[in-house]
Formats: structure tokens, C-alpha cells, sequence
């Protein structure tokens, strides 16, 4: 399915968190191998979610979600979408693949860890 | 190039070529975007942009600058076509060719960009990570 303008997507707390135009663009241009399919799964079903060290400058949490991903060479692979909180509600920052999670305090964790996607 | 600013967090990312990549953290401030392919740089993230992308030697003075006019622009929530026109002596065109660091500015254009953002410190971009401190 593709991308609805301003979607909001729910989230595995049945949050609601909305994928601006301006992020989905940026996403598409700078980070081809994430699709909106991988945004909205690794928003409903995280394998892990973490407290980022850093906050938006209006002092607010920015939560990072990660998702393993299979590699085809077997390589440590993760689907990550940022969200960050503001007064207006939630909002998906950006969205990558990264080789590993970044430090930070774990804020959920999924049962039977490990089950790639 | 490709350059991305979220100014609620003050992250950027600036990429050099499209390309499937991931994300390999280089410190807790900058992570290196990596070419699945290739296993060449693509592009870079930066956490606290508005001092890490100036003080980083992994940038050049063209692309700092261009990040720099990007964060304006989002700050002031101005189209291109809308951030050309307040500097003023400069076309649609070729603001586009400076915010994607296609080109050089020349003086004049450097000194059209500080009177239309007087708030803005145009010298960031020739800084060094030696001057930082």
C-alpha cells in the first residue's frame, strides 16, 4: 500500500504517529532501501525501543525504534525509524538502516527477541 | 546532494549519492552512511548540527554552506524560491545550485545571504575542528 499524505500510523502502544510529506520525501530520496511498509511495521511491531541521550530543543523524548532486518550476507542489520515528541503530538523524524543500535535506555523489548523480518 | 534538517531535534543529514545504505555510528554525534553495494561513504548524520556539521573536517566550506542555508530555510519555514528571493540578487536556480553545493558563492552573493539573515554567522562554514574549542 502507499503512502497516505500526513499519515498517521499507529504504533505498538496504539499511539498514533504521523509521517509528514517532508519526511516521507526525505526517507525516499536518502534511505531508498526503507519502504512505508517497513515504517508502519517497525512502528506496530518493534524488536526493541530506545530512549535517544539526545531531546528536541523543546526539552521532549525522541524514541528510536529498531527492527532486525535479513541481510543477504548474513551481515547485523536494522530497520530504525526516530520519532520524536513535540507539543503537537508525534512525528516520525527519519528512517534508516544501521549496522547496529545506538546506546540508550531501553524502553520496550519484544518477547522471543530474534525473529527477523 | 541531498540535505535533510529536522530543526526540533537540530539533527541533519547530508548525502552525497543516492544509493541503498546503512548507518554505522562514527561517535555519538556523527554516523557514516555506508553504500550496501560498495561499502563507500554515501552521506553522514549529524546529532547537535548546528556545531557539529561546522566544526567537522568531513564536510567541505560549499557543502557546510549548503547545510547551512538549509537550516535557515527549514528554521524559517521559506521555500527555495522564497529564500532566493529575500537574498535577493540571486535567481530560483541558482539557489538551488547552492543549497545542493553545486556551486560556489561568490562574495557579493555571501554578502546578499548576510544581510538577508543578519542573525546568521556565515563565517561557521570555514571552520575547522582545530578553531572549535
Amino acid at each position: 500500500m502507499s503512502y497516505n499524505k500526513n499519515e498517521k500510523i499507529a504504533d505498538y502502544r496504539g499511539r498514533s504517529i504521523e509521517l509528514s510529506e517532508d519526511s516521507w520525501t526525505h526517507i525516499q530520496e536518502s534511505h531508498p532501501e526503507i519502504n512505508i511498509e517497513d515504517i508502519r511495521s517497525v512502528l506496530a511491531d518493534p524488536l526493541e525501543v530506545r530512549e535517544s541521550p539526545k531531546v528536541t530543543l523543546e526539552g521532549k523524548l525522541i524514541e528510536i525504534f529498531y527492527q532486525t532486518k535479513i541481510h543477504s550476507e548474513g551481515k547485523t542489520r536494522f530497520k530504525v525509524v526516530v520519532v520524536k515528541a513535540l507539543e503537537s503530538g508525534l512525528y516520525v523524524s527519519t528512517a534508516m538502516t544501521t549496522n547496529a543500535m545506538k546506546a540508550g535506555k531501553t524502553l520496550y523489548r519484544k518477547k522471543n527477541k530474534g525473529v527477523g523480518r | 546532494m541531498n540535505i535533510y534538517y529536522d530543526a526540533d531535534r537540530d539533527y541533519a543529514e547530508v548525502f552525497f549519492k543516492k544509493a541503498a545504505n546503512y548507518g554505522e555510528e562514527l561517535n555519538d554525534q556523527v554516523t557514516a552512511f555506508k553504500s550496501e553495494k560498495t561499502d563507500k561513504i554515501v552521506g553522514y548524520a549529524f546529532e547537535d548540527a548546528s556545531q557539529t556539521v561546522f566544526v567537522s573536517d568531513l564536510l567541505s566550506p560549499a557543502v557546510k554552506l549548503a547545510t547551512l542555508l538549509r537550516m535557515i530555510r527549514t528554521k524559517e519555514k521559506l521555500t527555495q524560491e522564497q529564500a532566493a528571493k529575500k537574498i535577493g540578487d540571486i535567481t530560483f536556480r541558482h539557489y538551488q545550485r547552492l543549497e545542493s553545493g553545486e556551486e560556489n558563492p561568490t562574495l557579493a552573493t555571501i554578502e546578499s545571504m548576510m544581510r538577508a539573515f543578519p542573525n546568521t554567522d556565515f563565517s561557521v562554514i570555514l571552520k575547522q575542528k582545530s578553531s572549535a574549542a
